[in-house]
Formats: C-alpha cells, sequence, structure tokens
C-alpha cells in the first residue's frame, strides 16, 4: 500500500511523494525533494534531515525518541512539530500527512 | 545526448547520482564499479553493521527505482583499464569501451597494506568492503580473541563492535597515542579510557614484527620480541586515493587528485569527488583530501552544478562522526594549528573546542550534539570565543563569543 506525503520544500514548492511502508521518511525526502540530507544515514547524528509535521498530524506520530530529542533541543529552527525524519519509519496511518523541510542549518 | 561516466562504486558516485536525479539532469549515466553489488552504505560496515544491529537489507545508499528512472547503465565487478583521453573514452577489463563526454573520477581510497612477514595469512583482515565486513562478522565468535592493529577511528570503531560481540581484544598502536593524528592528547586520553573500561587491551608504541601461524594467523609478534597469541587481525592503518587511473592519464595529482573548485580536474572533461580528491578549501586557505560522507555530500553538489551550469555551491566546514560503545563523537572543522584546547564537561558527555589564537576552528563534541551544530556555525563564521565562559556547561556556545 502506498502512503501520499504532501511535503513544501526548502524553495517552497509543494509536492505529493509517495512512499512504502518500511523505509523512512527521511529516504523518501532525500530521494525525491529538495532540503533533506540525511547525511549521516539516520541514525540521529546530523540533524540535516528536519521537517515540521502540520498540527493535525503531530500527535499520531508518538513521542520523540531521547537521541532526536537531544538533536532537535539543539537546533536553531525548532518549533511545534519539529522531527527528524530518520527517526519516523513510513507507515499507512500517516497517508496524507503534510509536512515542511527546515533547510539544513549552517 | 550528453554522456556521462562514473567510476567508482562509494558514497561519492551514489550522492552525485541522487544529485542528479533531484536536480532533473537528463543525460545518459553509465556506472562502473568493482564490487558486486550498488553502492552501500561503508560508514554503518564498522559499526551496526558489524554487530548485528543494522541487517544488509539496509546497507543500499539509492533506491533501486533511481537507477531505473536515470536509466543508469550499470557494471558490477567490473573495472577501468585506461582512460583514452584524446578520444573521450574509457576501457574496461573486457576490452568494452564506453565513450564520455564528462568523466567522472570517483574512485575512493584503498586500506594502507601492513607489509610484515605472514601478512598473507588467513584470518588477517581490512575491512573497507561489504565482503570484507561479512568475512569479519562470520568469523567471529564470543570468547576468541581479536588484534586490532591501528588506533584511529576504524580500529577503534572496530574493537567496540568486536567487544559488543564478545570477543577479547587488543589494539596495538604504533604512536605515542591512539588517534594521535586526529585530536588533542587529552580526547585521546578520553578514548583511551573509555575502551580500556570496556575490557581493550591497548598498547601504544607498539609495533608488529611479524604475523606468526601455519596457513591461518595465530600470533602477532611484537618488536619487542613479545608474542600474542590470537584468532583474528583486522589492520586499520590509513588509506591511500586511488588515483592510479588519474595519474596514468596525465591528471594532476598529489596526494589525491588535484580538482578545482567545481570538482574539475586538469583535464576540462574530468571531474573528481570523495577521498580520491584533493580540492583547495578557501576556509582553511589550504588543499585537503578529506575522508567523509559530507565531504561526498558537498562536491556531489558541486559537480552536479558543473553539469547543469549552475553557480557552484561554496565548500562547508568539514565534519565528521564515529560511535564507539554508548558514546557519539561528532567532529565539526579541522583541528590542525589549534593554540589551546578548551574542555567543556568532564564526565561522559563533554565537547572539546579548538582555537588558535582565540578562534574556534574545531569542535570533537561527545554525546553533546548541540555543542557540534552550535561549534559548526561558529567554525564557519571565524567566531572567537572566550574560554572561561566556554567551560560553563548551562551557557551555550552562541553565548560564548567575545
Amino acid at each position: 500500500m502506498s502512503i501520499e506525503i504532501h511535503v513544501t520544500d526548502d524553495l517552497g514548492e509543494t509536492q505529493t511523494l509517495t512512499g512504502e511502508p518500511g523505509g523512512t521518511l527521511m529516504e523518501l525526502l532525500r530521494d525525491e525533494s529538495s532540503g533533506v540530507e540525511g547525511i549521516c544515514g539516520g541514525c540521529a547524528a546530523c540533524g540535516t534531515c528536519h521537517i515540521v509535521v502540520d498540527e493535525p498530524w503531530q500527535a499520531g506520530l508518538g513521542e520523540p525518541g531521547m537521541d532526536e530529542q537531544i538533536l532537535l533541543e539543539a537546533l536553531n529552527e525548532r518549533t511545534t512539530g519539529s522531527r527528524l525524519s530518520c527517526q519516523l519509519r513510513l507507515a499507512p496511518e500517516m497517508s496524507g500527512m503534510s509536512l515542511t523541510i527546515v533547510p539544513a542549518e549552517c | 545526448m550528453q554522456k556521462l561516466v562514473i567510476v567508482g562504486g562509494g558514497h561519492a558516485a551514489a550522492q552525485l547520482i541522487r544529485t542528479l536525479h533531484k536536480r532533473g539532469f537528463d543525460g545518459e549515466i553509465a556506472l562502473i564499479t568493482e564490487e558486486a553489488v550498488l553502492p552501500y552504505n561503508r560508514p554503518l560496515l564498522s559499526k551496526d553493521y558489524l554487530f548485528g544491529e543494522v541487517g544488509e537489507a539496509q546497507l543500499p545508499l539509492l533506491p533501486a527505482a533511481i537507477y531505473d528512472k536515470l536509466g543508469v547503465q550499470v557494471h558490477l565487478s567490473s573495472r577501468v583499464e585506461e582512460i583514452d583521453r584524446t578520444r573521450r573514452c574509457v576501457r574496461l577489463q573486457d576490452g568494452q569501451q564506453l565513450p564520455y563526454d564528462q568523466l567522472v573520477l570517483a574512485t575512493g581510497a584503498n586500506p594502507r597494506q601492513l607489509d610484515v612477514p605472514g601478512c598473507q595469512l588467513e584470518g588477517i583482515h581490512y575491512l573497507k568492503t561489504l565482503n570484507d565486513a561479512r568475512r569479519l562478522q562470520e568469523s567471529f565468535e564470543p570468547g576468541q580473541h581479536l588484534s586490532v592493529i591501528g588506533g584511529g577511528y576504524i580500529g577503534l570503531e572496530i574493537a567496540s563492535a568486536a567487544r559488543k560481540l564478545g570477543l577479547e581484544v587488543d589494539l596495538l598502536e604504533r604512536g605515542e597515542r591512539i588517534l594521535g593524528r586526529v585530536v588533542a592528547p587529552e580526547v585521546a586520553g578520553y578514548f583511551h579510557a573509555l575502551h580500556e573500561d570496556q575490557g581493550v587491551g591497548i598498547r601504544t608504541e607498539t609495533r608488529v614484527a611479524e604475523f606468526l601461524g601455519d596457513g591461518h594467523v595465530t600470533g602477532v609478534r611484537l618488536e619487542s620480541g613479545e608474542c600474542l597469541p590470537t584468532d583474528h587481525v583486522v589492520i586499520g592503518i590509513g588509506v591511500e586515493p586511488a588515483e592510479q587511473l588519474a595519474l596514468a592519464a596525465g591528471l594532476k595529482c598529489d596526494n589525491g587528485i588535484l580538482i578545482d573548485a567545481s570538482c574539475q580536474t586538469s583535464d576540462a572533461a574530468i571531474y573528481a569527488l570523495g577521498d580520491c580528491a584533493r580540492q583547495y578549501h578557501p576556509h582553511y586557505q589550504r588543499w585537503l583530501r578529506l575522508e567523509s560522507v559530507q565531504n561526498c555530500t558537498s562536491q556531489a553538489a558541486m559537480l552536479a552544478s558543473a553539469l547543469l551550469s549552475a553557480d557552484t555551491p561554496a565548500p562547508e566546514v568539514p565534519w565528521f562522526w564515529s560511535s564507539q560503545f554508548d558514546r557519539r563523537l561528532q567532529i565539526a572543522g579541522l583541528n590542525t594549528g589549534y593554540t589551546q584546547v578548551i574542555q567543556r564537561g568532564t564526565e561522559a558527555d563533554c565537547s572539546w573546542l579548538y582555537l588558535q589564537d582565540g578562534q574556534l576552528i574545531a569542535c570533537d563534541a561527545i554525546n553533546r550534539p548541540a555543542d557540534f551544530l552550535q561549534a559548526k556555525k561558529l567554525i564557519a563564521s571565524r567566531a572567537r570565543l572566550n574560554p572561561e565562559q566556554a567551560r560553563d556547561l548551562s551557557r551555550p556556545l552562541t553565548e560564548c563569543i567575545c
């Protein structure tokens, strides 16, 4: 089953991406949109996959884990709904979610 | 149609393909790699893959769909024998010739070999490829003894993974301390203590004279004459840039293929990036050959811009990471030439800040990602830090500028 994610990238462009369950959201964004680098490959070490999830979808994603929490706190642009997309695994219940990519800091 | 040929199947090649895909490159791409598999995540091999946290399915760097969409012609288990610059084509080991409009050398680096008697014995390993990592994983059994030769990042990561797998580990380092080339003595001391606490036996100023064994390695004889029994050896004593192809083609090389700000070599139709390339870095005002994922990403963006005739992005402050046991080390900047080191914190989680005449040039942050991210920005802006304030953990680094 495909999962549709509505993405506003770092250039302000909006598009709908289609992913499959199992992979991480970071991988989908890194490969198909602009602004997510995911340089560390998904181990919550670099903060280059920062996104802001639209309000209605925030609660359903669960709380960030410890590693993610620590790194998010270090980001200047952090706001309500900030997540590291490498820590979110694509799941059917995410289909329809909207998010905005925050450009990598520095 | 524009014909692009990429030689090498590591991070640099994969990141270039990803960037070209995202930016709508519409030429023909051929990828030539000596390995039997498509580009995969090498940094994980000495870490999560080795101790079984991550499986092979999670290693590929690009989804198959990207190769398909771009129509990449993939040549696995293939080697380029020669570059013919006049005719603009490369010749493969099977005689096949591939013409190019632009050629990209993403040939990486190869482990430096330790040439001592017995170095060909079974059970003596290097770690570069997935095959190397598979062999280590298959042969390591709990309770066995591993000798790691070389106290750099790769050696320390392998020692850490092997301890997690239940092996006894000794690490032999030729220099007077581990990580001698890359960190300050204080930081080396931190990692030395961490590894000893976790049961790794570290011997510095120790040189290998010979590997002992009949068929399979059974011991290491040191130059002091002492013999250490062992079941496995992994050698991690640095890498050398894979520049032979470039040299043979007459491209300018000097500890790496020399490239300009757009990753172009001394031949305007040939580019290079990643571990094999050396580029002038305006921030540090010297020529650098960096061995890192971040460097591949940064140079792939420069190279893609050149191929698409777009503006070249400026180089970033280099950064790196390592993980050993439960510690995550993040390194921002290069510390060469530092005049002062400030320790920020004393427990497991701490950072070291390298200053050059007051200016922040590098930071080693252990489990302190906030320091790492802030240091990266402060380094780029050539900020000067107040050392007293920077030692105060309650104060963010960004508020220690003077």
